[in-house]
């Protein structure tokens, strides 16, 4: 790094800090900067510092926001019985993006891992014991990922919503739309078939 | 299924092999670090994409090259198949089934082999982590479900034993364990299941094996000895329905032992129910192979076990798998020499020994012969067609 300018070093290491940049893409993306229109850099920039300023949690369900509520709490049209749990916001971006769920949502902020320190008190859960308790929900809809730490934080749920009389279901796993049944791993099959339904 | 040829390149002590082989006996003869066990290590390689012996990859590339490669032919009935494996020092190994690059899974069912080895008495005598690693193997090999539930099932319980051991510090509740609880407890009900069925197919192909080896002077049984109980009868659910039946059974069965074992699992900061303490009991006429057994029943029951698992996999997959004996005959009398050889089912068996005189000579009469010496087949002699 000893060839390069203090200030474009200083860049490169910024960038190298981003998901998925190495030391080679940082060093392509700061040139590509370095030689960028003055009013990109500064569009760059100030899109990166809005980011920070605007966007907060959704103070009901945890979304990202950059209003007083998030786009789905504040939809007048949604379905109020209806509660969607995920892991994280992007898990909720990817459910909107399939719409198909007429509710609303509650972000945890996480999976249960006790090997990364996260335990039930690191997670969202009080808060969406006081939303249900609120009366107003009647189903609530486990939508964590099929990961050994999702299941287990969809049980833990499962287990704190019963005695407050809500329905509370999972997400099915199975097959992936479009997908040929011989193309598939033995245990998406194994578990497709654990899942089977009635027809 | 069998070998129809071998290619060996800078691989251990092989600079450049190349061999053409029959079905039937090879018989691979030669003085103590020739390389017959490098040849067959070939062959596993070939067939799982790693060694049984060693888990890098820069100790099987040949002293002072950078690159191994292994290639071999294998036939089945309908088909073959080309494998080739390249071996970097540096760790890399690259997998091609008939000249496309796969993943290592890929090569699982392309070309069956059983390893009997002399260090599975060790299976016998060891402790009961060595059978468990025995059956985790086999299983995954067959059944893609297996191995999904044996990752699941160890994380979950990773993820149980640092909230016992978070509890010990009184860093948590003992509601976090429930969640854990229950994953493990659903995952190893699957895993008991798998490892009961297989079990009870593996005891009457064993007890077949070690009659014939061993004249069936005494009787050789296993049997499951799972650490939480399960339904008894031991046989295996015959149905779906009766299966889902058997795995909720047991499901709560586990559940209930992890409950029950909970101070007990605070104190020592581990899970000490479930699966990964299970247990095959191996006896000869009743009595525990491990604690009673002379070294040479020991030695007749670990190739009437390997024999045993070569049926089972050839009734699961529908193909007899190529066997691999080495140095496995020096241990035994002549009488279970031949029986070795009257139970081995299969299309070919590669066996390697110090002494060809070690092989029965009707066996040998039949066999292909290769002589090794100093990482070179000095001869294919003797061979009979």
């Amino acid at each position: 790094m000893r060839a390069y300018p203090r200030s474009l070093a200083r860049l490169i290491e910024e960038l190298e800090k981003l998901p998925g940049v190495g030391p080679k893409t940082a060093q392509r993306l700061a040139l590509h900067l370095l030689h960028a229109s003055a009013e990109d850099a500064a569009a760059l920039a100030e899109a990166i510092q809005d980011v920070k300023q605007s966007i907060r949690e959704c103070p009901v369900c945890f979304n990202y926001t950059d209003a007083d509520l998030c786009p789905v709490c504040s939809d007048p049209h949604r379905d109020e019985a209806t509660l969607c749990v995920v892991g994280e916001a992007r898990d909720l971006l990817a459910m909107e993006r399939a719409g198909g769920l007429r509710g609303r949502y509650h972000v945890l902020g996480g999976l249960l891992s006790p090997m990364d320190g996260i335990g039930p008190e690191s997670l969202r859960i009080s808060e969406l014991l006081a939303r249900v308790r609120e009366g107003k929900i009647r189903e609530v809809v486990l939508a964590t990922n099929p990961t050994v730490e999702g299941d287990a934080t969809a049980m833990y749920l499962a287990a704190q919503l019963r005695p407050l009389g809500v329905r509370v279901t999972r997400i099915a796993l199975g097959l992936p739309v479009g997908g040929d049944l011989d193309y598939a791993d033995d245990v998406t099959i194994a578990r497709a078939l654990e899942g089977r339904t009635e027809m | 299924m069998h070998l129809s040829r071998l290619e060996l390149r800078e691989f251990r002590n092989y600079e450049r092999l190349a061999l053409e082989l029959p079905a039937g006996v090879v018989a691979v003869h030669g003085p103590n670090g020739a390389g017959k066990t490098n040849l067959l290590e070939g062959i596993c390689v070939a067939a799982a994409g790693d060694s049984p012996r060693s888990r890098t990859t820069d100790e099987l590339v040949r002293h002072r090259s950078q690159y191994g490669f292994v290639r071999a032919d294998f036939v089945t009935a309908e088909r073959g198949t080309r494998v080739e494996i390249g071996l970097a020092e540096s760790g890399r190994r690259q997998i091609k089934i008939d000249g496309v690059l796969r993943r290592r899974a890929d090569l699982i069912g392309v070309a069956p082999i059983v390893l009997f080895s002399a260090s599975d008495i060790e299976l016998l005598r060891g402790e009961p982590s060595g059978r468990r690693r025995l059956l985790d193997r086999e299983l995954s090999s067959i059944r893609g479900s297996y191995y999904y539930h044996v990752v699941r099932y160890r994380r979950a319980i990773e993820q149980r034993n640092k909230v016992l051991k978070d509890l010990r510090e009184r860093r948590t509740t003992e509601a976090a364990l429930a969640p854990w609880d229950s994953a493990a407890s659903r995952h190893g009900a699957r895993l008991m299941l798998d490892r009961s069925d297989f079990t009870a197919a593996l005891a009457p192909e064993a007890e077949r094996a070690h009659t014939v080896v061993t004249g069936g002077r005494r009787s050789l049984t296993l049997a499951y000895r799972p650490s939480v109980a399960i339904p008894t009868g031991q046989s295996a659910p015959a149905d779906e329905k009766e299966a889902a039946g058997w795995v909720e059974q047991v499901t709560e069965s586990l559940a209930a032992a992890l409950k029950e074992r909970r101070r007990v699992d605070m104190q020592l900061g581990t899970t000490t129910a479930g699966p990964h303490r299970d247990d095959i009991e191996v006896a000869l006429d009743g009595q525990s192979v491990r604690a009673y057994a002379s070294q040479g029943e020991q030695r007749s029951c670990a190739v009437a076990l390997r024999m045993g698992l070569t049926a089972v996999v050839r009734a699961m997959t529908g193909e007899a798998p190529l066997l691999l004996l080495d140095d496995v005959l020096s241990e035994l009398d002549e009488r279970h020499r031949r029986g070795v050889f009257a139970a081995c089912d299969a299309e070919q068996v590669m066996v390697t020994c110090c002494d060809q005189q070690d092989i029965p000579p009707d066996v040998l009469a039949g066999a292909t012969v290769l002589a090794v010496e100093d990482g070179r087949v000095i001869s294919d002699c003797d061979r009979p067609r």
